[in-house]
C-alpha cells in the first residue's frame, strides 16, 4: 500500500505531473544520426563467462563452508545509541536498520543533556544519523561519516564485528 | 522495462518488417545490430515516453530535457554492440540519460545561465518564484534528491522500481525522499513567510 502523498506538496506534485509530450523531431533526429554512424560494432569483454563462472563458484563456496560458520557469531546484540542534544524536544535515531524511519527508535532523556536508547543489531555494518525535532537530521559526532553519496554528509557508520573476531 | 505489445508509434518507426510484432527490448537490439539500424526508432520512442516528462523537471526545461534525451539515446546507439544485458535496456538508457542531464547542469553553472544553482549545496533561504511557478523550487533540491522525489512522487514509482531502476538501495532511496521532503517543506516554509 503506497504511503499518502505529502498533503503540503500537493500543488507542487500536480504541477509536476501535468503531462509533457514527447516532441516527434527527436526520434527523427536521432535515425538520422544512427544510419550516418551505421551499424554499432564492438566486442564482448573477453573472459566476462569465466568472471560469472568464478562468482558463481565464490557463491557456492560461501554457501556450503563459510555462512554456516559465521552463523553461530551473529545473534543480534543490544547496540547503545546515546546523544548530547540540549535544546531538542524529542530525538530519535534512523538508519539501515530502520528503514530510516523518525518514529520507530526514539531516544529516551538521560538527564538534562543527553539522549540515549539500546538497539538490537546484528553484526554488520550500518548507516545511520540521529534526527532531532522530526526534522533537523545530524551525523553522530562521536562515530566515523558515512562517505557514501547516497546519504550525504550527514550520516555516520558503524560496524558491529562477530563475537569472538 | 519491457514493451509486451507493439504500439502504433512503435510500428511506425519500425519499418515494414516489424510492423505488428511484439519485440522486447532484447529483440529489438538484436535486429538493430543486425542491420536494421531503423529498428532503433522502437527503443526511441518507447523511452522518449517514459522519460521526456522526468527529463525536463529534473533539468527545469523542456528543450535542455529533449538535448539531453537525444544525446543519451545516440551514446546508447554507438555503445548498443558492447552491451551485454540486452533485455536491461531502460535502466541502462536511465542511467546514460541521468549522466547526461549532470553534465548538462554543470555545463550549465559554469556558462552562468543559471542565476543560482543550489543542487549541490544546502538553500538558505528561497529566492524568488518565477511566474508563480511552484515547480520551481525543485531546483533548490540537490539532484540525487531531485531524482527520486521525480520518480517517487511524479513518475509514480514504488521504491522497489526505483531500486531496479538507479541501481540505489530502497533504504538509501527513502532517505533521499525523507531529505528531500524535509528541504521541500521548509523552502515553502520560507517562501510563505517572505
Amino acid at each position: 500500500m503506497p504511503e499518502p502523498l505529502p498533503v503540503d506538496l500537493e500543488r507542487l506534485i500536480a504541477t509536476l505531473r501535468e503531462p509533457v509530450d514527447a516532441n516527434p523531431v527527436v526520434p527523427e533526429r536521432v535515425l538520422r544520426a544512427a544510419r550516418q554512424h551505421g551499424i554499432p560494432r564492438g566486442r564482448a569483454l573477453p573472459g566476462s563467462r569465466w568472471l560469472v563462472a568464478a562468482a558463481a563458484l565464490a557463491a557456492a563456496i560461501a554457501l556450503v563452508f563459510i555462512l554456516p560458520a559465521r552463523r553461530q557469531h551473529s545473534a543480534a546484540r543490544l547496540i547503545p545509541f546515546v546523544l548530547t542534544a540540549p535544546h531538542a524536544t524529542r530525538v530519535a535515531v534512523v538508519g539501515d536498520f530502520n528503514d530510516w524511519d523518525p518514529h520507530a527508535t526514539p531516544l529516551e532523556r538521560l538527564g538534562a543533556d543527553a539522549w540515549g536508547v539500546m538497539v538490537p543489531l546484528r553484526p554488520g555494518r550500518y548507516r545511520y544519523s540521529f534526527v532531532l525535532d522530526g526534522s533537523h537530521w545530524i551525523a553522530d559526532p562521536a562515530a566515523p561519516q558515512s562517505s557514501d553519496d547516497d546519504f550525504g554528509p550527514r550520516s555516520s557508520v558503524l560496524t558491529i564485528l562477530p563475537r569472538g573476531t | 522495462m519491457v514493451g509486451h505489445i507493439a504500439r502504433n508509434s512503435d510500428r511506425k518507426a519500425s519499418g515494414e518488417g516489424l510492423c505488428h510484432v511484439t519485440l522486447t527490448d532484447g529483440e529489438v537490439i538484436a535486429r538493430v545490430l543486425a542491420g536494421e539500424v531503423d529498428a532503433y526508432g522502437i527503443l526511441v520512442e518507447r523511452y522518449q515516453r517514459r522519460f521526456t516528462r522526468f527529463a525536463t523537471r529534473l533539468l527545469g526545461n523542456r528543450e535542455d530535457a529533449e538535448e539531453a534525451l537525444q544525446d543519451a539515446f545516440l551514446r546508447a546507439y554507438r555503445a548498443l554492440a558492447r552491451y551485454q544485458d540486452r533485455q536491461r535496456f531502460g535502466p541502462w538508457f536511465y542511467r546514460i540519460l541521468v549522466n547526461r542531464c549532470r553534465s548538462m547542469l554543470a555545463q550549465r553553472r559554469r556558462r552562468g545561465m543559471l542565476e543560482r544553482d543550489l543542487s549541490r549545496e544546502p538553500a538558505s533561504h528561497v529566492t524568488r518564484e518565477p511566474d508563480g511557478d511552484p515547480a520551481w523550487l525543485l531546483r533548490h533540491l540537490p539532484l540525487d534528491q531531485r531524482e527520486v522525489f521525480l520518480l517517487r512522487y511524479v513518475e509514480d514509482m514504488s521504491f522497489e522500481d526505483i531500486a531496479a531502476l538507479t541501481g540505489v538501495g530502497v533504504s538509501a532511496l527513502k532517505m533521499r525522499v525523507k531529505r528531500g521532503l524535509d528541504r521541500l517543506r521548509r523552502l515553502e516554509q520560507e517562501r510563505e513567510d517572505a
